[in-house]
């Protein structure tokens, strides 16, 4: 008797809860669209549409914990955090999706957007670097270059044996052009692997609030003498992590400490 | 300390031994250096006379932070305001007084006022001056050089260090090159006040395309492609092996006349050899092998000529007198209508010979 009493219990208690873990990733999807909406259409009313954008920040942002990935939905959520003042994480968003599709260029102005909210340091540190990628060109995933350098490399190989057997002007020029395209390709994988590498070694993190900026892992090491304080938006990169604090790196040299609440990390 | 200790009979003492009995040897002797010595004087005068001009732009021994100035100048630097915030900037007024030629006057860009390090940006101190304003005033003969000059924090407590270098022709010294130091100008840095109130985004400000979403697929990532060593090597090794594979078998089907001459020669002993058991004629047949497999071409040949012929192919000593045997034995039958009792090993003896010489290293190239 007394066992089912408390099963009984047990039950009534953890009933809303475990009703509200079930809630589906279509429902989280569709409150974060629906909040969006009602976002967009709130827009005279600052305060009301600020709160409904930041609602859907929150369900693309449960979406993205659940381990979800797409373009569209990082976009979403960087549109959705500029809207609601929370474009650190729109930085952060804009990131990621960039990852996924390097060549949304909605999402880069969208980023470059968010950038100008930075409050950079006078002297200019932590400031972006220039990407050195030409605009014009579409940025190929690492997959897509490999593919093209082995495809390259082939035609390439084909050139050569043909030109050995027939020894034609029309395949050694076929040859040379191969040559050059391949040696333009490895180029091209190199930045990209590089870059990739980058990102791995020492992936870029976002400041999501202004962060004291300590010399050591902990709020009791002195500040950093130049920075003290790093402004919220920031791009940095992270060198090290132990405990809950983060070792970054501005793109200006200075290295120090914040804390891992402060930030949110683009993993690659 | 080491000692050396010399007693009387170890000092070496020294005579002059000059020839001092005539004073007319002594005027000879010497007239000769003193005439030389007047002689070289004269002719090195005008040389030295006209020394080439040192160049103090040029001078390997100029000072790295040599201004680029020449004449007689003084320096006065005072620096507006002395006290100030982590980097935020001070204005270096450098005046520098004094005259000298018109094409060695100071410049903003070729002064070396401050220590190398704070121009490189390697000072720990400031950032790297920059040159905002010079001006000159040729009455007073003063230029003047307003410099932006930002402490990188709190810790910086003078500014020292300026000097200026500049060239004094009229200076007797050897070294021309002057360095006139300032004196250190003392600062305070403070902290800066707390950061400014984190910005906010006028909604109205954002561009539309911010209010539009995209549909999202819930879609969860693929495993990341991870590009192992062995793609790498399938990827570089499979394309040559593959052509050459590729190429070996289409010169194997269509191959071209000079292959064919190739496998034509290749083959000449298989046929020869062929013939030679059919029983056909064996000086034919071994004559016919020769041309065609080494390109003899001597019509009704004498065992001479095969054996001269396969010396100077390169064959062995043994396989040419083999040959000129053979055809010995063949002329011997030829001429006897065949009836010779060595006939019957004769075709034996033309396979074996066939099978030394493709079996020498000579037919082999």
């Amino acid at each position: 008797m007394r066992t089912a009493i408390a099963i009984g219990v047990g039950l009534v208690l953890l009933g809303p809860a475990y009703g509200q873990t079930q809630q589906s990733d279509d429902d989280v999807l569709a409150a974060a669209e629906s909040a969006f909406r009602q976002g967009v259409e709130n827009k005279p009313r600052l305060l009301v549409a600020r709160k409904h954008f930041s609602v859907a920040v929150d369900a693309y942002r449960e979406l993205h914990r659940r381990g979800y990935r797409s373009a569209a939905l990082y976009r979403n959520l960087g549109n959705a955090g500029v809207l609601a003042d929370r474009w650190p994480e729109a930085i952060w968003a804009f990131h990621v999706g960039l990852r996924l599709d390097p060549n949304d260029s909605v999402m880069q102005e969208h980023l470059a957007f968010a950038r100008g909210k930075v409050l950079y340091p006078l002297a200019g540190q932590g400031r972006p670097e220039a990407d050195a990628w030409p605009a014009w060109l579409r940025r190929p995933p690492l997959l897509g270059v490999f593919c093209m350098l082995v495809a390259v490399y082939v035609l390439a190989c084909v050139a050569v044996t043909a030109s050995f057997l027939w020894r034609t002007t029309a395949l050694l020029v076929l040859t040379g052009l191969t040559g050059l395209t391949l040696g333009a390709l490895s180029i091209a994988w190199w930045h990209v692997s590089s870059l990739a590498e980058i990102d791995r070694q020492t992936p870029l993190v976002v400041l999501i609030e202004n962060a004291d900026f300590y010399r050591g892992n902990g709020a009791s090491y002195p500040r950093h003498p130049i920075l003290a304080q790093l402004p919220r938006g920031l791009e940095v990169r992270q060198l090290h992590r132990r405990g809950s604090w983060l070792q970054v790196r501005l793109t200006t040299g200075e290295t120090g400490w914040v804390h891992r609440d402060q930030a949110l990390v683009v993993l690659p | 300390m080491a000692r050396f200790w010399l007693n009387s009979q170890q000092v070496v003492r020294f005579t002059p031994t000059l020839p001092l009995s005539t004073g007319g040897e002594w005027r000879k002797r010497l007239v000769l250096p003193f005439l030389s010595l007047f002689l070289a004087l004269v002719f090195t005068f005008p040389a030295l006379a006209q020394a080439p001009k040192i160049d103090p732009r040029t001078d390997p021994n100029r000072p790295t932070d040599y201004s680029y100035i020449v004449g007689r100048y003084d320096i006065k630097v005072s620096a507006e305001p002395t006290d100030v915030e982590v980097e935020r900037h001070i204005v270096v007024r450098v005046e520098i007084f004094g005259e000298g030629p018109k094409t060695d006057e100071p410049r903003g860009k070729d002064l070396r006022l401050f220590p190398e390090a704070w121009d490189k940006g390697e000072s720990p101190d400031f950032y790297p001056p920059v040159l905002l304003e010079e001006s000159v005033d040729r009455p007073k003969k003063t230029w003047t050089f307003l410099y932006r000059l930002t402490p990188k924090h709190v810790g910086v407590e003078s500014i020292h260090g300026i000097r200026l270098v500049y060239y004094d022709p009229s200076v007797p010294d050897d070294n021309k090159f002057l360095r006139e130091p300032v004196d250190q100008i003392k600062i305070t840095v403070k902290p800066r006040p707390d950061a400014p109130p984190p910005i906010t985004i006028d909604i109205d400000a954002v561009p539309n395309s911010f209010r539009s979403t995209l549909p999202v697929m819930l879609t969860r990532p693929a495993a990341p492609f991870e590009l192992t060593w062995v793609y790498w090597l399938i990827a570089l090794i499979m394309p040559p092996i593959s052509c050459v594979i590729a190429a070996d078998v289409y010169c194997r089907m269509a191959p071209d006349a000079m292959r064919d001459a190739a496998l034509y020669r290749m083959e000449a002993a298989e046929r020869a050899i062929a013939k030679l058991r059919a029983g056909e004629c064996v000086w034919h047949v071994v004559c016919a092998y020769l041309h065609e497999r080494f390109g003899f071409s001597v019509v009704d040949p004498a065992p001479s000529e095969i054996h001269a012929f396969l010396k100077r192919a390169g064959f062995s000593l043994e396989a040419c007198a083999e040959a000129r045997s053979l055809f010995h034995t063949c002329d011997a039958i030829r001429f006897t209508h065949g009836k010779s009792p060595e006939s019957i090993k004769l075709a034996d003896d033309a396979v074996r010979l066939i099978q030394t010489l493709e079996a020498d290293a000579c037919a082999q190239r």
